[in-house]
């Protein structure tokens, strides 16, 4: 007679012991996680606004993460960071959606052009409608923003061809699409820019069938321009802000949303070797914490939640040593800076020197 | 060596109308580098025995036991403070911003559109820079330094103010290596080069129009350089070329003179004196 299952299983197995048992910082939802970062390993970043957390995190750890868009080294690395450079792996603002990212992808690689591909906002003011937060006050001309465009999606290209791991969480269900076309856009019409209009936008909440189809065809896409490429995907556990689902309670959208993410996440991480899930969703807002790790506004992720889920990532995913010869160019930000002070030695001793008798 | 001399030359331009006693505004033009050019021109005219309608100061810094100008900048807030509504303080600080970022060409060259610009005139195969990001950094730069002074001066006086434009970028690539030769050499970085004469001008008008717009803010009015000494394509012409990268010569100096002449005192209205 054989023992029954249950007893064989280990302790992430059983609630008591591994939910409601260990404190709450003890608590590690992770099932089955088997890639491995090491510290050359090139991670690139993408998602909605959760995904910046896990950015941060890596850049912070001294890990390889790759920024494949750095904006140029003419510009401080702080006057990157406010022009919203190395926020994620390119610049290409929060990615909430499974569409968005396959969109992404394709236009990226020239095989979906949408016909709504400008805003303008005012004679000097354009927008990108796929990125319309990404560069602060806009494009001063319709001309900039597409030649800034042409140079983003080449830097997309070059992400998803040299990365060795892709992060990518998943935010949202909802959202807004042409009629036309079917591009969707990462923020509702007339919100941050453009103008929104019923006869040319309609809404579209996804279904679990068509988030499945959407990553599994990026998954397939990804794997065609880089064989090797990993998946990592989570579930941003900030709730909606709102819901646009007709009748819809904005709780019970979120839950759908999260739900039907998760369990797409699920499904491709059973049928592809190369896609994993990792359980920052679980972290934050599992019962254990009891709503510890939102603020006040309970959907804001804390700090303490955050450190949370990156701690168990960097326990699960890599040997927690960072790297110390990442050596890929387009990390490395001396050179520019060396360039910039050498100029300004050249120009301030022109300065001095003008006062000595020169015609 | 007498450069650093203030020059305070009465105009004796003084006189009447009817019975009412007239008085030329005192000028006082204060700056850095680019005064030297303005100082020169001077020191000619006081040679000539000529009119010397400014009185010309250059900040005083003290570097490598060397030291350089003749009014500190405290100084020249005290100057400020004594001049009237009807005087003239004229700045020329600061103004090289523009070098630092065009000068040398940068490891991975780069382009940018400032509003109106043609983007068919871009040069090909650089990276482009979003304008914005841009502005916000070059400008951030000049908020932290040179505006803080020129609104300190602005604070100080209540004296019309005028802001002097930096001369022009100069359009001869061969003659700025030639000079820079050695620097080039010392920096390592002699294989770069200059960047193209298109960027630099780009620079010199964004530096412009920040600082005109901060002028515009508290009540500077901009002066744009002589346009005798300007070429058709904005560029500096080669007979105001100073020996270095970014400066103009006493002949730039002078045009600078006479343009100050032409807007200050030909145009510049009599005041009854009781």
């Amino acid at each position: 007679m054989s023992p029954q299952p249950y007893q064989s299983l280990p302790d992430k197995a059983f609630w008591r012991r591994t939910v409601a048992g260990p404190a709450p910082h003890d608590v590690d939802p992770v099932g089955i996680f088997e890639l491995r970062i090491e510290p050359q390993t090139k991670v690139a970043t993408a998602g909605s606004c959760f995904a910046q957390h896990i950015s941060r995190y890596l850049r912070k750890s001294g890990f390889n993460y790759f920024v494949a868009e750095q904006g140029h080294p003419i510009l401080s690395a702080k006057a990157r960071t406010a022009n919203n450079y190395g926020l994620f792996s390119a610049r290409f603002g929060n990615v909430y959606t499974a569409r968005q990212l396959l969109q992404m992808f394709e236009r990226a690689y020239g095989r979906f052009c949408p016909a709504e591909d400008v805003w303008h906002q005012a004679e000097d003011v354009v927008l990108d409608p796929f990125r319309p937060t990404t560069q602060p006050g806009g494009f001063i001309s319709e001309a900039e923003m597409r030649l800034d465009r042409a140079q983003h999606l080449a830097a997309v290209r070059y992400m998803f061809e040299k990365l060795d791991v892709f992060v990518f969480t998943l935010g949202l269900t909802e959202c807004w699409r042409s009629r036309s076309d079917g591009a969707v856009f990462p923020i509702c019409p007339g919100v941050e820019g453009g103008q929104f209009d019923a006869d040319q936008h309609e809404f579209y909440n996804q279904s679990t069938e068509d988030v499945i189809a959407d990553l599994t065809a990026f998954r397939d896409a990804l794997v065609a321009v880089n064989p090797e490429a990993q998946i990592i995907f989570t579930v941003s556990p900030v709730p909606l802000v709102a819901t646009a689902e007709p009748g819809a309670n904005v709780l019970s959208a979120t839950t759908y949303s999260k739900s039907v993410l998760r369990v797409s996440a699920e499904a491709l991480r059973r049928r592809f070797e190369n896609v994993h899930y990792f359980p920052s969703y679980e972290v934050i807002t599992g019962a254990f914490n009891r709503g510890a790790y939102y603020a006040a506004d309970l959907r804001n992720v804390l700090e303490d939640g955050v450190g949370h889920v990156m701690r168990l990532f960097m326990q699960h995913a890599t040997s927690a040593e960072p790297a110390t010869d990442a050596v890929d160019p387009h990390v490395d930000q001396t050179a520019p800076s060396d360039h910039f002070s050498a100029a300004e030695r050249l120009v301030e001793v022109e300065c001095d020197e003008v006062a000595f008798d020169r015609h | 060596m007498s450069l650093g001399r203030k020059v305070r030359i009465t105009l004796g331009l003084s006189g009447s109308i009817g019975r009412a006693k007239v008085v030329q505004p005192r000028i006082v033009l204060f700056g850095d580098s680019h005064v030297h050019a303005i100082q020169e021109a001077v020191r000619h005219r006081v040679n000539r025995r000529a009119n010397v309608p400014v009185e010309v100061r250059r900040l005083f810094k003290e570097k490598n036991g060397k030291t350089l100008g003749d009014t500190p900048f405290d100084g020249i807030l005290e100057v400020g403070a004594s001049l009237s509504s009807n005087d003239v303080m004229v700045s020329v600080i600061g103004g090289n911003q523009h070098a630092v970022f065009s000068t040398i060409q940068h490891p991975q060259p780069f382009d940018f559109l400032l509003p109106g610009d043609d983007p068919a005139e871009l040069m090909e195969g650089q990276a482009v820079l979003p304008y914005r990001a841009l502005y916000d950094y070059f400008s951030s730069g000049i908020r932290g330094g040179d505006a803080k002074s020129i609104e300190a001066l602005r604070a100080s006086t209540q004296a019309r103010m005028i802001h002097l434009a930096a001369p022009p970028p100069k359009g001869d690539n061969s003659f700025i290596e030639n000079y820079h030769d050695t620097r080039f050499a010392e920096e390592n970085i002699a294989s770069l080069g200059i960047s193209p004469p298109t960027l630099r001008m780009k620079f010199w008008r964004l530096q412009n129009r920040i600082i005109g717009e901060l002028c515009a803010k508290i009540g500077i009015e901009l002066m744009m350089p002589p346009t005798e000494a300007v070429d058709a394509d904005g560029f500096l012409k080669a007979e105001c070329f100073a020996n270095d990268a970014t400066h103009a010569n006493d002949n730039y100096g002078e045009l600078v003179l006479q343009q100050l002449e032409l807007a200050l005192i030909g145009r510049s209205r009599p005041v009854k004196v009781a």
